[in-house]
């Protein structure tokens, strides 16, 4: 009776899906465990380490309020890119003119290195969530208005023409036709963004107002308490990585019409 | 089987010119996609264009369509000048122009939600022009799960939804095998019967052309004049009974093919390429 379910659990575990990442895991966590200890403590901190450190880390209460702070700035900055990024990317789509003219300063700020204009960004909003919000938006949202405009750049002409022949005005032919055509376009801008976001928002904590896990970082940094710095690095990387998967399953869903079986 | 004199015509195509400046640079000229078409079309006719490929028969109903401006001359739709496109002069496409991100019901409901219908209206008709068409249960695929044939239904269902006057159509069966066109041929005659609608269908068959037509207008090759326009006098319904072996029928066909003929062995000595105003 019970010989199935049990089976069926068997192959379950038995997918390379599954176990291959489980496997490739606990090989990297031992090769980490084995130069961990090999290396000077202070350079560097195995996961046996760093698991001893954790509770100490979340009693405390300390590596919650450093994500709160964090992810707090990091998804305000981040929404707001993507709305104005898309408003943005539309407008310079269809109107080349705007596009020449403020393309240069766009592509120079986003070519700039971040660290390099904090101090003008201290100057501008000061020491504080202003300024932080600042380098998490900028930059991402020129990622997003780029790839936008290129997507409204590559509309099928045809299907313009058809909307246009159904007498469409410009803004439902942006509603029917510009926007929905250019989605991949969008969905990669979106992906890139999401990458300028988080690394705005950590360079923003490390050296404009020393707060969240980028503050963590940087402090456990400077005290040489690699452990803790490491768990403010392993956090960054589960939250970019949540992001990208959540991207992944939006486009999954807004091109579904392209998998669906006959 | 027209008068070929009706007091008022829906259509008035008057002097009408079209030149495109000929691509790869230099100084090559210009290419006269038409010149001087004077054309008038009554209400409710069925008006089928042929010509040889490249004598501006597109040009000509995108610019009925007002998708193009002419260079000289003008069209009348009603005695009215008309110089941006409206609904109410429907284009089915070649390529059926449908929006693959789009399902069915949301291709045959765009017109109407471009003239601010409400959804639930504009559903209604989206959904009873599906049935016309025989696509009710394909409402929620999306085009590229259907055969070409079925997409130019749904292309045929958008143009209908609107309820236009006038149905604009470019070789909307070109890219359909032939059974599947003989069918949608007569699909496309029965809703077009007693509906009271003007069609300028566009056509490189020549039995398509006179199996559809109460007059076919044969294009001169490039720059496309108005070389004949030769009225169909075929009894219709024309579906009940075999009307390609009418003597009328093929008559026609004969005449048509042999002033095509001339075109189309003029193109095939001297190339493609349409004729050139610093050419003559
Ligand atoms: N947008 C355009 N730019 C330049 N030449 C064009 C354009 N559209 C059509 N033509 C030219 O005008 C002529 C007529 O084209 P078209 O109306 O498409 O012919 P048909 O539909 O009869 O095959 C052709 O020589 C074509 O190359
Ligand atoms: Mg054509």
């Amino acid at each position: 009776m019970s010989a199935a379910p049990v089976r069926r659990i068997a192959r379950i575990v038995a997918r390379p899906t599954l176990w291959l990442p489980l496997l490739s895991l606990l090989v990297f966590l031992a090769v980490w465990e084995a130069v961990g200890r090999s290396v000077d403590p202070l350079l560097f901190a195995p996961p046996s380490r760093m698991a001893g450190e954790l509770p100490e880390l979340l009693s405390s209460g300390e590596l919650a309020a450093a994500t709160g702070v964090t992810l707090q700035a990091l998804v305000v900055g981040y929404l707001l890119a993507a709305v104005s990024g898309v408003l943005l990317g539309i407008a310079i789509g269809q109107w080349d003119t705007l596009g020449r003219l403020l393309g240069p300063y766009l592509f120079g700020l986003f070519s700039t290195p971040r660290v390099v204009l904090v101090p003008l960004v201290i100057l501008w909003f000061g020491i504080g969530y202003g300024g932080r919000l600042f380098l998490v938006f900028l930059w991402s949202m020129i990622a997003i208005a780029t790839t936008t405009a290129d997507g409204i750049r590559n509309a099928r002409p045809d299907l313009v023409e058809v909307a246009r022949s159904y007498g469409a005005g410009r803004a439902q032919t942006i509603l029917h036709v510009l926007l929905p055509g250019s989605i991949p376009f969008v969905l990669s801008g979106l992906r890139i963004g999401a990458e300028r976001a988080v690394v705005g928002v950590v360079i923003g904590e490390m050296f404009l107002e020393i707060t969240g896990l980028g503050g963590l970082l940087q402090d456990s940094a400077q005290s040489l308490e690699t452990a803790r710095m490491l768990w403010a690095v392993v956090v960054i990387a589960v939250i970019g990585t949540v992001l990208i998967t959540g991207l992944d399953a939006l486009e999954r869903r807004l091109s579904s019409w392209k998998a669906e079986p006959t | 089987m027209r008068d070929p004199e009706p007091a008022a015509p829906k259509i008035r195509v008057d002097g009408v010119a079209k030149f495109f400046e000929k691509g790869g640079g230099g100084d090559a000229g210009q290419v006269r996609a038409l010149d001087g078409v004077d054309l008038d079309i009554a209400p409710g006719e069925f008006l089928t264009v042929i010509g040889p490929s490249g004598c501006g028969k597109t040009t000509l109903l995108r610019i009925i369509a007002s998708l193009t401006d002419p260079d000289a001359g003008r069209v009348l739709v009603d005695g009215k000048a008309v110089d941006s496109p409206s609904p109410e002069r429907a284009m089915v496409f070649q390529s059926f122009g449908l929006f693959p991100w789009k399902t069915v019901l949301d291709n045959v409901r765009f017109p109407l939600r471009v003239r601010k219908a409400p959804l639930s209206e504009a559903t209604e008709t989206a959904m009873e022009f599906l049935g016309k068409v025989g696509l009710a249960d394909f409402a929620h695929s999306h085009p590229h799960q259907l055969s070409g044939g079925m997409q130019q239904r749904v292309g045929l269902a958008r143009a209908l939804a609107t309820d236009p006057d006038i149905l604009l159509m470019d070789e909307p069966f070109g890219a359909i095998d032939a059974q599947t066109r003989e069918l949608m041929q007569e699909e496309l005659m029965r809703l077009w019967q007693g509906s009271g609608k003007t069609v300028v269908f566009v056509t490189h068959d020549l039995d398509e052309a006179v199996l559809l037509a109460d007059r076919v207008l044969l294009l001169s090759r490039s720059p496309g004049t108005v070389r004949a326009l030769i009225p169909v006098d075929l009894p219709r319904p024309r579906w009940d009974y075999d009307v390609r072996a009418l003597p009328g029928f093929t008559d026609i066909r004969a005449r048509l093919w042999s002033m095509l003929r001339d075109d189309l062995v003029f193109a095939e000595s001297h190339g493609p390429g349409p004729a050139t105003a610093g050419a003559r």
